[in-house]
């Protein structure tokens, strides 16, 4: 079983290389599955293909993929799922490489979906319990939680979680036409539209500096409805 | 004639003839742009035409039922430019994900997948770079 990792990258710095890393408790997976990373360089500048193409020549299971120009984070996801597909992943994972995800969480989202218990395994901030969430961002990733549920009748905890795992059946059916950052929840309504089976799993965000510069901002989030809206014209 | 008719008349017809030159639409295209001229024309030579029409429709003055045609034609013209603009995305986007696919590095296998004597895993082969 094959298992890919699909990162997004743009504008990396320097000393965020290790952003980018396999899960360290990669012995904790299955036996059969073999774990690779796709990592999608949203059209960045040279520093950033020469620091990913670095590390192609010192880790293993690593693919690079680059667009040409930059078109946002939904059509680099896009990318490296298409990639993957052809590739024969079996299981994809989706993951932000802003350094807000714990690569350890990986394992909890694969096993419900190499299980075959569910076709998509979300990852939600809200179900570990204490977590220290911005309390602006926990408004907003509400405000995206409440929208989601009206607009496609899923209620989830974390609706904008860009940590997830695909079976390769759900990932071929999902359509990802949005370029930038409403895909989060293009994603979600695709799962309702295609009436997939999903479970949400615990996941640790990390809020760091560089996260918070990399991430969303509250003005976004006018954007994404914007985008949404733009989707529903002819 | 008063200066604005010439005036606009010949803005009219530089800009008609310019158009009819530039396009590269069909017959269809280029008799509505030559309809079009001739329709503000007519309307530059006989402005108590717009009035009469004007009239006819509730609105008091011509130059009102110019205006708010004129506001009609514009979001017309925007919302075509809107649609090109987004097929054009779409194929941008494709054009950079085929070449993102095409031309993608690997870094060869992982040792787990040589362990397994996995065959299933079909890595695309580098271009050369």
């Amino acid at each position: 079983m094959i298992g890919l990792v699909i990162e997004e990258v743009f504008e990396l710095q320097e000393e965020k290389e290790e952003s980018i890393h396999q899960p360290d408790n990669a012995q904790d997976f299955p036996k059969n599955m073999c774990i690779q990373i796709v990592i999608v360089d949203d059209g960045s500048s040279d520093d950033t293909n020469s620091i990913v193409s670095k590390m192609l020549d010192t880790k293993i299971g690593l693919h690079l993929l680059r667009h040409i120009v930059n078109l946002g984070q939904g059509a680099a996801l896009a990318t490296g799922i298409q990639y993957a597909l052809s590739n024969g992943a079996q299981i994809l994972v989706t993951f932000d490489a802003d350094g807000q995800h714990d690569p350890a969480d990986i394992i909890r989202l694969v096993a419900p979906v190499a299980a075959g218990e569910v076709d998509v395994a979300l990852g939600s901030r809200f179900l570990t319990g204490a977590v220290k969430i911005p309390w602006p961002r926990r408004v907003l990733l509400k405000a995206a939680v409440l929208f989601t549920g009206l607009t496609d009748h899923i209620w989830l905890s974390d609706a904008h979680n860009g940590l997830r795992a695909l079976s390769a059946g759900a990932a071929q059916k999902i359509k990802i036409t949005q370029n930038r950052m409403a895909h989060a929840s293009e994603i979600v309504s695709e799962i309702a539209r295609l009436k997939l089976r999903y479970v949400e799993v615990p996941v640790n965000v990390r809020y760091t500096e560089y996260s918070r510069h990399k991430g969303q901002r509250a003005s976004d989030a006018l954007n994404i409805m914007i985008e949404l809206l733009e989707d529903r014209l002819p | 004639m008063i200066p604005i008719q010439a005036i606009l008349l010949v803005l009219i017809f530089i800009l008609g003839i310019y158009f009819l030159r530039r396009s590269r639409s069909r017959l269809a295209g280029r008799v509505t742009m030559i309809l079009f001229i001739l329709i503000l024309s007519i309307f530059v030579l006989f402005p108590d035409i717009t009035t009469w029409i004007a009239n006819l429709v509730g609105v008091g003055r011509g130059t009102d039922f110019l205006f708010y045609t004129f506001a009609l034609f514009v979001l017309y013209v925007l919302s075509l430019i809107y649609v090109r603009m987004r097929d054009q995305d779409r194929r941008i986007t494709q054009i950079t994900r085929i070449l993102a696919i095409k031309d993608a590095q690997s870094s060869g296998t992982t040792s787990q997948e040589i362990a397994n004597g996995d065959e299933h895993n079909h890595v695309a082969p580098d271009d050369g770079d």
